[in-house]
């Protein structure tokens, strides 16, 4: 999967200039693993922390957040892309969030949620500069990186049908990378992510309207994220189309949206696969929190 | 000929429906009342009461049409009249108008309308938390805007907005009425429509593209947005009837309550039976969704 081709970036990450608002001294990392960002149900939720050694000013951050259907997954899943995010100048984040059978949404929703608070409350701490959080995701963690993008905050999904609901300002991004996330869970998926969409959000009819308020598709406005949607043509877990309408439905709301391909793969990326997809990933969150490349 | 007992008993109904009004025929009008000093524009909305309220009455505010940049809030006086009998606290507002100011300053107007309601709810005994809108044409265009939430705090230029504010709670609105409102102003229909829009948003769709999506509540629905009444004519040739099926659609589509009235045969404005079947279905609809008590 995506952890496969660290070892490209490890190499390049010596010779990456990091100019952005803040300075961070090229490749040298450090770790701050199993930091407590929220303990919603006595769940202890913690995250791991991976930052350049020395930090002048302020740079941008990201949250990482791990694919497995809602229900599996771990957030070292995603350690291979702090680590090179670091050698890069920002400080990033892997999260732990709240899994089904045991937990439905929105708790993965707000979960990821605090995690952005957490950031942006530790800012001063971190040298993070609040305005310039992203966040990207794979699968599940994906569709959770999708959901912060267009503001699906959990207090307008908890207030559905009662307008008034206000998105909390600190959980905001400033940009997404959606790597085979779904975005409209009421269209036709597979038989065994319908089981998994079943114990995430209910009964498929008499829960529908869950299934409405977990699709990030129908939280778009023209105040979403900038998105970078990474997709297999052939993804048989989660079908591409997902990612060709999320494109449509950003781009018409006049968000700077790409979507980038990925021809023949399913869903998992390996060999020139994964390296197409990372370099994008990494792209798109330099031109995105990065200051000192020209607004888009 | 209706025997006198049936009339005092009809009577006692009125009484009885109109729940918060304790004298559901005696309503009272204020003029002229300042609620927004825009651009040094002392813009004024008309106040219509019943005389009497028991406990919180819900608010509705009326919008009038005229392409952005005509038409006089008094189009509006008669619902406001009905529905103060009704027990409403109705007012029709004035907007600034194209060509000397453009868009979002109408939005802007409207919103400041629902938020003076607000703050002036205990003097006028309103439920703040039942509070609808109503427009015709750029007015049910406006109130559209109204309901999804469109807030012009957030249509400052996209991406430049990560450090914008949270959407104020106090111009949202909890139920919206629109009569033949265009929902997308990125469908040029025609010459005409495409120059009323060029004057609006001061560039041709290719120019500002990203201001006609702005300002289409279309692109603001999320399953958020009030529950939603559409009343358009089947032969409107100034905004197709296709825009009101779009908004309808999409309402459905995220879950919200959301109704289309097509008017047979009707164009651009409504007339005799056409016209009272439309006002038959917005007292109903604001009946439905800001009469009950909250819990």
């Amino acid at each position: 999967m995506l952890r496969r081709f660290r070892r490209l970036f490890c190499l390049a990450a010596f010779v990456t200039a990091i100019a952005c608002a803040g300075w961070a001294v090229a490749g040298e990392i450090e770790h701050e693993p199993g930091i407590e960002y929220a303990n919603p149900a006595d769940q202890h939720l913690k995250l791991d922390l991976t930052r350049p050694k020395q930090i002048e000013g302020r740079v941008p951050a990201v949250v990482c957040i791990h694919g497995g259907g809602w229900a599996g997954g771990t957030r070292e899943g995603w350690q291979w892309a702090c680590d090179e995010l670091a050698r890069r100048g920002f400080v990033a984040v892997t999260v732990t969030y709240r899994l089904t059978p045991a937990y439905h949404f929105p708790d993965h929703v707000e979960d990821v949620q605090a995690a952005v608070r957490w950031v942006r409350d530790n800012a001063e701490r971190l040298k993070v500069d609040p305005s310039r959080i992203g966040v990207v995701g794979d699968s599940a963690g994906g569709h959770l990186a999708q959901c912060l993008g267009v503001g699906a905050d959990v207090d307008r999904l908890q207030a559905a049908g009662k307008p008034g609901g206000a998105i909390d300002p600190n959980c905001r991004v400033a940009c997404v990378v959606n790597i085979y996330g779904p975005n409209d869970l009421t269209r036709e998926v597979p038989k065994n992510v319908a089981g998994l969409l079943r114990n995430f959000l209910g009964d498929p009819e008499k829960d529908h309207l869950n299934y409405i308020l977990a699709s990030p598709y129908y939280w778009v406005t023209p105040d979403a994220a900038p998105t970078l949607i990474i997709h297999g043509t052939k993804d048989d877990v989660v079908p591409f189309e997902q990612a060709q309408v999320m494109h449509e439905r950003l781009k018409a709301a006049g968000v700077e949206v790409e979507l980038l391909p990925i021809e023949g793969a399913k869903h998992g990326f390996g060999g020139a696969d994964a390296e197409k997809a990372h370099a994008a990933m990494y792209d798109w969150l330099e031109r995105h929190l990065k200051r000192n490349t020209p607004a888009s | 000929m209706m025997p006198r007992a049936g009339l005092s008993i009809l009577v006692v109904f009125c009484i009885a429906t109109a729940g918060c009004a304790e004298a559901s025929e005696l309503i009272h009008v204020e003029h002229n009342i300042e609620y927004s000093n825009a651009g040094d524009q002392h813009l004024k909305l008309d106040l219509t009461r019943p005389l009497k309220i028991e406990g919180l009455a819900p608010a509705v505010v009326f919008i009038h049409g005229g392409a952005w940049t005509t038409g006089k809030r008094s189009h509006w006086q008669f619902a406001c009249d009905e529905l103060a009998r009704r027990g409403f606290v109705a007012v029709t507002v004035q907007y600034r108008l194209v060509p000397a100011f453009k868009f979002p300053a109408q939005l802007e107007d409207v919103q400041a309308a629902v938020r003076w309601l607000r703050a002036n709810a205990e003097r006028f005994r309103i439920d703040p938390e039942r509070v609808g809108a109503v427009g015709v044409s750029a007015g049910g265009h406006l109130a559209e805007c109204l309901g999804v939430g469109a807030d012009v705090e957030r249509l400052a230029p996209h991406p430049a907005n990560e450090n914008a504010g949270p959407i104020d709670p106090s111009c949202r609105v909890q139920c919206v009425v629109s009569y033949y409102g265009p929902c997308d102003l990125t469908r040029q229909v025609s010459v005409g429509v495409s120059n009323v829009y060029l004057k609006f948003l001061g560039g041709t769709l290719e120019q500002a593209r990203q201001k006609y999506i702005l300002a289409s509540p279309l692109f603001w629905l999320t399953p958020d947005a009030a529950p939603t009444l559409l009343i358009h004519g089947t032969k409107d040739d100034v905004v197709a009837i296709e825009q009101s099926e779009i908004f309808r659609d999409r309402l459905k589509a995220v879950g919200v309550d959301a109704e289309l009235l097509p008017i047979a045969q009707a164009g651009h404005g409504f007339e005799g039976a056409g016209a009272e079947r439309a006002a038959a279905a917005m007292y109903d609809w604001l009946e439905r969704h800001l009469k009950a008590e909250r819990k």
